[in-house]
Formats: C-alpha cells, structure tokens, sequence
C-alpha cells in the first residue's frame, strides 16, 4: 500500500513537473535568480516521495521492529523481574512466616529438650548418688567385716601364742610328782560315758 | 571299702564258726591270710585286681589255703573271690575280733600315758573300766611323751581324756568358741 501511494504521487509529481504552467513558472527571472528550476524540485519531490517506501523497508521497518523487540524484551525483562520479585517476595514472606513458625517449634523442642535433659541429669544424678552411696555402704560393710576378721585372726593368733607357751611351760615344769599325780587323778575321776 | 558289708561277713563268719565250735581257728586263719597280703604285696595285688580272672583267684586261694585254712575260712575266700569283695578280707578280721571279743565279754582297750604306768596304776584303770562296763579287759599301753601328762584310755568309740595336753587342746576349742561368739 505504501508502495502504491508513492507511486502514485511520483506520478503526480513528475506530471505537474512536465505541467506548462510549471514550465512557465521556471522561465519567470526572479525563480531563475535564486536557481530554482520548479520542475526539477517537483521530480526530486517525487523520488524522495518513492524514497519513502523504501528507507522504510530497508531501514525505519527493521528498526521499529529491533525497537518492538527491545521494548518487549525490556517488558518481559521487567516483568518477569517484577514476577521474580513478587515470588521473592513471597518466598521471603513464606520463609520468614517459617521461620518464625520454626523458631517457635524449635523453642517448643528446645523447652522440651531441655526439660528431658533436666529429667535425665536428674535421673542420672540421682542414679549416681545411688551407686555411691551402695558403694561406700558396701565399703563400709566390708571394711567391717575386715576388721572383725583381723580381730579374729588376731585373737586366734594370740590364744595359739598363749596355748603354745602353757604347753611349754608346763611340759618343762612336768616333773615325776606331778606326772603321778595326774595319773592318780585320773584313775580317782575315770568314768565311763553312759 | 565298706565297713558295713564287712561286719555283715564278719557276723556271718562268727556265726558260723560259733556252731561249729571253731571261731579261734577261723580267727587264726584270717590273722595268717591277713599277715600273708600284708606282706605279700603281689598277692594282695593278684587277689584284688579285677583284670585277674576270678578262675585263677580261685585257683591261687585253692593252691595257697586249701591245706593250711579252715573248710570255713576256706569257703568265706572262694565267696568273695565269686562276690568281687576280695578287697574286703582285712577288714572282716578287724571286724570279726571285735564280734568275737564282744561276744566273750571282752573290750579291747588302749591306754596312752605320757609316762610309763607302774603295774598297780595299770590294774586300778583296768579294774575301774570292768567295773564299769561290765566286761573283762584286754588292754594296750603305750607311753606318747607328746601328752605332756596324764592318761588318755581308748575303747570302741570312746575316748577318756586326761592329758594336759588334751586338757590343752579343749581350752584352745574353748577360746576359739569366745572369740567367734564376739564377732
């Protein structure tokens, strides 16, 4: 359509240039003073008409189109930033509503945590009071029992040292009277057990 | 070995000597037998080892007694050869003293001093123990320095102490008791 527009005024342009009256026009001294040649300026007016189609195909159609194609990539650009931003937007309000959501679990499971380590530093302690206390009972007991063995094996000790030294001294002081008389006593108190 | 079977052979022996109005006899021929495996240690061996066979302890027994023991001493061998209670003849004649003197009315006693008695001590201890038990007495001395002094009478299963030294020994018990009492 361009096309024909252009054509069509080229014709017309070129067509009031072979006009007569243009021709008239060119002969008159004050145009010819300042060197304008009508008919020429209408032909020139013609091309530059029939240029129009032409700087718009080769130049002005590529250009507007590589401008569409910038603006709507800056478009897309900007919204798909904005639609980036909105989601970051959102995931930063998600995240923080988590986050919020799990400190607040993580409080609630630290309280308890807290609460099953307090019950368990109890427990253990309590435990460990248990066992050191059978344990020094247990010490006690047989450090007791020690005691009394030693005691016992020290008395034992003292009643064979004892014994010993009666069975010697009295085997030294065994004379013949004595061994006689033992002899006689026996035969007084001898008696047959039932 | 088994006291109590042997007094049962012992009894039977006795028994059986008593009515044939032999039992002197048949105790000299356990004494002889007896004194023979003590000092023979391969026929004591022999006679109680069971990889012998019974046969050849029989015809050992045969060959060794059969002239110089009793028809009864003789018989009681061959029944613990058949029995397997060879290892019992010892003891049958230990036993069989004892049944013997306790049917006479005798108790063989063993008196230890830790001096030598004098006759009269002797007769005194022995004529108490008659006394006392009813029974004529058949005694052993033996003087035991390790007594330190006094007597000590031994019969059956009984014991009459009067020793320092059991004196001693029953004092040591006594404070032995005491000082576990105190624990």
């Amino acid at each position: 359509m361009p096309w024909v527009i252009a054509v069509v005024l080229a014709v017309i342009f070129w067509a009031l240039s072979q006009a007569p009256f243009i021709q008239a026009a060119n002969e008159v001294p004050m145009l010819q003073d300042i060197g304008l040649n009508l008919s020429t300026a209408l032909v020139q007016m013609g091309v530059v008409v029939l240029m129009f189609p032409l700087v718009n195909m080769i130049f002005l159609k590529p250009l507007r189109e590589a401008l569409d194609t910038r603006t709507k990539y800056l478009d897309d650009t900007y919204s798909a930033a904005e639609s980036l931003k909105q989601r970051m937007q959102d995931l930063k309000d998600s995240y923080e509503e988590r986050l919020a959501r799990s400190e607040g679990e993580a409080r609630a499971k630290i309280q308890v945590a807290l609460k099953e380590a307090q019950q368990m530093k109890d427990s253990i302690l309590s435990e460990a009071r248990g066992q050191a206390e059978e344990i020094s009972r247990r010490a006690s007991e047989e450090m007791a029992r020690e005691r009394e063995k030693m005691l016992v094996d020290l008395r034992t000790h003292v009643v064979d040292l004892t014994l010993t030294a009666t069975e010697r001294l009295i085997g030294e002081s065994m004379d013949q009277p004595r061994q006689r008389k033992l002899v006689e006593e026996f035969i007084k108190n001898v008696e047959v057990p039932g | 070995m088994d006291p109590g079977v042997a007094r049962r052979y012992a009894r039977a022996l006795l028994n059986a000597a008593q009515s044939l109005n032999s039992v002197p006899e048949v105790e000299d021929d356990l004494e002889v037998i007896r004194g023979l495996l003590e000092s023979r240690e391969d026929l004591r061996r022999a006679l109680e080892s069971p990889e012998v066979a019974r046969e050849r302890k029989l015809q050992l027994v045969d060959r060794l007694f059969a002239d110089r023991a009793r028809p009864l001493t003789l018989r009681l061998l061959r029944m613990l050869i058949e029995k397997r209670r060879e290892n019992l003849i010892s003891l049958i004649y230990v036993e069989y003293v004892r049944l013997r003197q306790d049917a006479e009315g005798v108790l063989p006693v063993v008196i230890r001093s830790a001096v030598a008695l004098t006759d009269d001590e002797v007769k005194e201890i022995t004529s108490r123990l008659e006394k006392q038990t009813g029974k004529r007495i058949l005694y052993d001395c033996f003087v035991d320095p390790s007594l330190i002094g006094g007597v000590k009478v031994r019969f059956g299963d009984s014991v009459l102490d009067g020793t320092v030294l059991g004196a001693l020994r029953r004092l040591r018990e006594r404070f032995f008791i005491d000082v576990l009492k105190q624990v």
